[in-house]
């Protein structure tokens, strides 16, 4: 009988990976509906990018100085919260717990 | 939506901890004035999602809902001790709480979620932000 164990498992990894890929888009594209915009330099700024080797992936912003995406989403003494990221999370989880293969 | 908040504000007003620690008081999302001038420390409590968990045959009667509220202090007493005592207070408060009651729902539970500690521009002052997820169901 022929080993294919370590085939099967990188199969697996790859339709893993192919998934998390997906529902990050999910939540990148809800993000971007979400951001508030003036200039759209914070809706440009979020992207997507995928770990080289395992299933894991994130979405976010890349502006950090000065940090208002961060600001924007919890909020100040002087703005009151608008969620962008967490609301988009929503939408993430919705779509990965009616994924269909 | 509106019976929770008001379950938020009774719990507040009940525990007098969370009311003494925050002697600017608790506002729903924002302080008065579009630049607050209230007195430190005091906070702020936000409805960031509410989400329906539908499920089959449940659009009425055992409709279940899941919020995310966040809850945001400030102080600008320079040592933390201050903003510290009002998370225990909060945590005290809220964690898990069987005290919160909602009008027509049962508290299904209150979780903590994250806290951040920040230091908040221009002036620096201690910004606290603490997340309960809170799922309630329909009597």
């Amino acid at each position: 009988m022929k080993d294919n164990s370590a085939q099967f498992k990188a199969h697996l990894l790859q339709k893993r990976r192919a998934v998390v890929h997906k529902l990050c888009f999910i939540g990148e594209a809800s993000a971007k509906r979400r951001a508030p915009h003036k200039t759209s330099r914070f809706r440009d700024s979020i992207t997507t990018e995928m770990h080289p080797t395992d299933a894991v992936g994130r979405y976010g912003t890349n502006i950090s100085d000065p940090p208002y995406p961060f600001f924007l989403e919890f909020g100040t003494r002087f703005i009151t919260p608008r969620p962008t990221f967490r609301n988009s999370l929503e939408d993430v989880r919705k779509a990965a717990s009616t994924w269909k293969h | 939506m509106e019976a929770l908040i008001d379950a938020i504000w009774e719990s507040y007003n009940r525990d007098n901890t969370l009311k003494d620690a925050l002697s600017g008081g608790l506002y729903f999302a924002e302080a008065p004035g579009s630049r607050p001038k209230t007195k430190m420390p005091y906070g702020a409590f936000n409805i960031i999602t509410n989400t329906p968990l539908w499920t089959m045959g449940s659009e009425t009667s055992t409709r279940r809902e899941e919020y995310l509220i966040q809850f945001s202090f400030w102080s600008e007493d320079n040592s933390r001790s201050e903003i510290m005592d009002i998370q225990a207070a909060a945590i005290s408060c809220f964690d898990w709480s069987t005290d919160v009651e909602v009008s027509g729902y049962t508290v299904t539970w209150i979780e903590r979620n994250t806290s951040q500690l920040i230091r908040e521009p221009p002036d620096q002052v201690w910004h606290l932000i603490i997340e309960y997820h809170i799922r309630i169901q329909a009597t």
